[in-house]
């Protein structure tokens, strides 16, 4: 057993431990440190009588002392925490960048270089396709008619500003789900309620590729 | 355990590191600790948010769809902060309770003391936060929550224009509202939490002490 006192404990409470612990079987061995007074205590007294005997004196500290085995055990056990809690720490940490580097990043549309945007190449488009676009912050659709021609359309019915519209392959309408207000690909209204044409955007072809210009 | 070389702020940091935790404390300390990472993940998250985040009438519902449809992960990141500020009343209100009713407060009022003081300011935050999505509800929430502050004796008409920012609610109330969310209302919290972190060190020393 180990008692730790205050470095600055006066002799007189050092000497009544002595007095108090001795008889209980308690050989005494004082060492004054700079932050603690340590009293290491052996033989083979009984250490509930100790504490016991000690539980009045508020400002003594009473340490078990560990075995060898239960110090190896213990300085295993916390290093084996402290790599699990780092190595936790650190696949959160890597789990958590994806997300926040994603964030950080731009969304695609408000990037590009030059004014051209490059929103899709001609073979992927089947004709009477549609494909939807996120770009300049504004939700578009590029469609392909018939007959083989790209069109690009704000893809939000002018109604209520708040509906997308669906492409519907059979009429070549852009149709409203919302209040069955229907647009044709150049974007005039075909049907109501709405009544102000979709705005529309330019598709430029450049061999394979089609882009949209920015606007300025 | 100490030698003489081990001064200053590291030696403080250390000792309050390794400073052996009573086993009444234990489960108060981990809500403390839970509290503080909640903290440091809306503080996180809410810098992220402000980066797309634009208070300014016009721009508010625009800004925020653009966060929750168009930026990637925006919709985490706006869910995170949203529910985490709930999981923060919360907790902070379980912490506050645990040590009233566990009569843990004795010889620590400090600690509760400045921790009731955190807890309105996390409400507010709370408030505000929701009021930043300036739709009808937060208008009329605006509103209604003008109008109470009103009716306080004295100082409740120059309060209200304070807080509205004019004679009616107007962009300077959503201004206003995005300073005392983003601005004022954190840095308080931090302030707070520091000064009971200065008490924990104050606390370790004391047991050891009087040391270093």
């Amino acid at each position: 057993m180990i008692l730790v006192l205050d470095p600055q404990a006066p002799q007189e409470l050092i000497d009544t431990l002595q007095r108090t612990v001795e008889p209980m079987g308690w050989r005494c061995e004082v060492s004054r440190g700079e932050d603690q007074t340590v009293i290491g205590l052996s033989g083979d007294g009984d250490p509930a009588e100790l504490e016991a005997a000690l539980a009045r004196h508020e400002d003594v500290d009473v340490i078990p002392i560990v075995s060898r085995q239960d110090y190896q055990r213990l300085r295993v056990r916390r290093r084996m925490m402290t790599g699990l809690a780092a190595g936790l720490g650190l696949l959160v940490a890597m789990g958590g960048a994806v997300p926040v580097a994603g964030f950080l990043m731009p969304p695609k549309g408000m990037l590009g270089e030059g004014n051209l945007v490059k929103v899709a190449t001609a073979s992927e488009m089947q004709r009477r396709a549609s494909k939807p676009l996120l770009l300049f912050g504004r939700s578009m659709l590029l469609l392909r008619d018939e007959r083989g021609r790209f069109y690009a359309t704000s893809a939000i019915c002018t109604h209520m500003n708040v509906c997308h519209l669906e492409w519907n392959e059979q009429r070549s309408l852009l149709e409203c789900p919302c209040h069955g207000g229907a647009f044709d690909v150049h974007g005039n209204v075909v049907r109501g309620p709405a009544s102000i044409p979709l705005p529309t955007y330019p598709v430029e072809r450049l061999g394979e590729e089609l882009f949209l210009r920015r606007e300025s | 355990m100490v030698t003489a070389t081990d001064a200053g702020l590291l030696a403080i940091a250390r000792r309050t590191l390794r400073a052996p935790i009573s086993h009444e404390l234990r489960g108060d300390l981990g809500m403390a600790v839970l509290l503080v990472a909640l903290f440091l993940l809306q503080a996180f998250t809410g810098i992220l948010l402000s980066l797309y985040y634009q208070p300014a009438p016009e721009a508010v519902a625009e800004s925020m769809q653009f966060i929750m449809r168009d930026v990637s992960w925006g919709w985490l990141m706006r869910g995170l902060h949203h529910w985490v500020s709930t999981a923060l009343i919360v907790v902070a209100c379980v912490h506050l309770a645990r040590a009233l009713f566990g009569a843990r407060y004795r010889g620590r009022e400090w600690f509760w003391y400045l921790g009731a003081l955190v807890l309105p300011l996390v409400v507010a935050l709370a408030f505000t936060g929701e009021l930043l999505a300036w739709d009808n509800q937060a208008y009329w929430t605006v509103r209604e929550f003008l109008s109470d502050i009103e009716t306080i004796p004295l100082i409740g008409p120059e309060l209200a224009d304070i807080v509205r920012g004019g004679s009616d609610v107007n962009a300077s109330t959503l201004s206003r509202t995005w300073t005392a969310h983003a601005l004022f209302a954190p840095w308080l919290v931090w302030m707070l939490l520091a000064a009971n972190l200065a008490l924990i060190v104050r606390d370790v020393r004391r047991a050891w002490g009087g040391g270093a």
